[in-house]
């Protein structure tokens, strides 16, 4: 194909684009409908993620007790032993905190009025509770060992972890993202089957043009480029409106679900923080449904 | 050469035509006339044998060659394939820009090739909008607009008054005087009398003749 054919080709392609109102609004409303679907989706499975995320750093932090028959000797060896820990190489601990039993009770009565009435009658010198070390950890990764450690220290059952809770959330975010991805797959391949039926329509319409196009010596470029053209408007148009109305459809209908529904506050992602991911993956998703959707639509009518 | 439903619409068929010849093809309706003229565009494929057009062997030639092929040659067609939502003038010009052509030799030449077969006033017309012999003009005039190197008409003067006809052999004449290779398909007796040019016969898919310009060869 030679270069000067291109302003032609493109013109062809507008030009097509045009003629087929009704079909061209077609495919570009059943490509942005996959669009919203996947942007939405995407969305809030981000928004579930980072809350999750946000919900992890705050499980990385270990209780330990000390037996009530210590002595403050005996608390203080073990205070010693932890900081021994902390110093070591690769212990995975941030930092830890000894909070005397007269503290932790005196932070439970303020934690709420209940527990003020149920634990008034205790004094310093008849208080249950045991001297408690809080220990910030760097990842879940090494956690066993970290929990193995610190069971030597202070005794086996005497160490509350939130490892359970880490790995039902962590499920919860891959089932997510696997559900999204599916969904993503499946609607693209309905995004390209229907803009096929559509451009399949126009090609239909026009294969006496296209064989007498090949009878006349038009290489098969020359033929799908006008289509592939189409399929691109198709395409573009589509991102277009679907960024907009994805905007306005995350800043409203979305963040009110996630605030209506989801029993704790969660701070939603702000929507600029998804340019230009999601722009980005609408151009993608519409300029390959288009294209390939064309492609396949025109080819088996070039075997003239 | 037989179609897929089994008609065996060409066989044992040996000719050869050398570059510059001008050659009428006659027989009868379902002789097998189109179906050469099909299988020398390679819009069929022989199913046993060779053919050769040019330097393409069309038996085992890749499909992507087919629009190099094409090029090489301008059909008439008999059922004239002309572009139903062109003008006149688009018709001709699209078959130039097909090929790649400037836009200012296409410019030049169309006018040119519209006068030559008498359209010029008809250039804005769309297909349906002329007479069979109108559109079998726009045909001839795309036919020729590239320069082929072959000319294949199959019925040229089927449509046409005598005294057009004429002029269109007339033209196939000069383009054959230019060097280029010509294939009338008739079966007008009459035409091929007046010519007298090499001549071949088929009947029901075979050569029953070959006159070179009213001496007849074995064939
Ligand atoms: N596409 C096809 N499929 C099956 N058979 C075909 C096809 N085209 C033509 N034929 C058959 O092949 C034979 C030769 O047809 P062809 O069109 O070559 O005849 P022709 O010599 O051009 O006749 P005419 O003078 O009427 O144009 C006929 O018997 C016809 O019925
Ligand atoms: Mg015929």
């Amino acid at each position: 194909m030679k270069l000067r054919n291109i302003p032609h080709l493109l013109g062809q392609g507008f030009v097509s684009f045009w003629r087929n109102g009704v079909m061209t609004t077609a495919a570009i409303l059943v490509l942005i409908c996959c669009m919203l679907v996947l942007g939405s989706f995407y969305a809030v499975v981000d928004n579930l993620g980072a809350f999750i995320d946000n919900e992890i750093d705050s499980l990385k932090t270990v209780s330990a007790y000390v037996d009530a028959s210590a002595s403050s000797e005996d608390v203080e060896g073990i205070e010693a032993q932890l900081k021994a820990l902390a110093a070591e190489e690769g212990s995975n601990v941030i930092s830890f905190e000894h909070v005397t039993k007269d503290e932790v009770l005196k932070q439970m009565m303020e934690s709420s009025d209940e527990l003020r009435e149920v634990l008034e009658k205790y004094t310093s010198e008849n208080n249950p509770l045991p001297e408690t070390f809080y220990i910030k950890f760097e990842s879940f990764d090494g956690v066993q060992t970290l929990l193995r450690n610190l069971e030597g220290i202070f005794g086996a059952g005497n160490i509350k972890s939130q490892v359970v809770t880490y790995e039902s959330l962590k499920d919860l975010r891959s089932t997510a993202a696997m559900v999204g991805l599916w969904l993503m797959v499946i609607l693209l391949i309905v995004a390209v089957l229907v803009i096929m039926n559509t451009v399949k329509l126009t090609v239909y319409a026009r294969r006496k043009e296209i064989a007498i196009m090949r009878y006349i010596g038009a290489t098969s470029v020359f033929v799908v480029a006008p289509f592939i053209v189409e399929g691109v408007l198709i395409g573009l148009v589509a991102t277009v409106i679907s960024c907009g109305l994805q905007f306005l459809l995350y800043n409203n209908v979305i963040t009110d679900l996630i605030n209506d529904y989801a029993a704790l506050k969660i701070n939603l992602v702000p929507a600029m923080d998804y340019v230009p991911l999601i722009p980005l993956a609408f151009l993608a998703i519409g300029l390959f449904a288009g294209v390939v959707a064309s492609a396949i639509s025109v080819k088996k009518h070039l075997d003239v | 050469m037989v179609y897929p439903n089994g008609t065996a619409a060409l066989s044992g068929i040996n000719l050869k035509i050398e570059d510059g010849e001008f050659v009428f093809i006659v027989g009868k309706s379902g002789a097998g006339k189109t179906t050469l003229t099909k299988l020398l565009l390679r819009e069929e494929k022989v199913t046993d044998g060779k053919l050769r057009v040019d330097d393409f062997r069309l038996e085992k030639m890749p499909k992507r060659k087919i629009p190099h092929l094409r090029r090489t040659m301008g059909v008439v067609f008999q059922d004239f394939r002309l572009f139903p939502n062109k003008t006149v003038y688009e018709n001709v010009a699209f078959a130039m820009r097909v090929i790649g052509e400037k836009s200012s030799v296409i410019k030049q030449r169309v006018p040119y090739f519209l006068n030559l077969v008498e359209l010029t006033d008809k250039a804005g017309s769309f297909p349906t909008e002329l007479s069979g012999g109108e559109q079998q003009r726009v045909a001839f005039a795309r036919a020729i607009a590239n320069n082929p190197k072959m000319v294949i008409a199959d019925e040229p003067t089927g449509n046409v008054d005598p005294e057009m006809s004429r002029d269109l052999m007339d033209l196939l004449i000069r383009i054959n005087k230019l060097g280029k290779t010509v294939i009338v398909i008739t079966h007008d007796h009459y035409l091929v009398e007046q010519f007298k040019k090499r001549t071949v016969t088929l009947d029901e898919g075979r050569i029953v003749g070959d006159r070179n310009g009213g001496v007849a060869v074995e064939a």
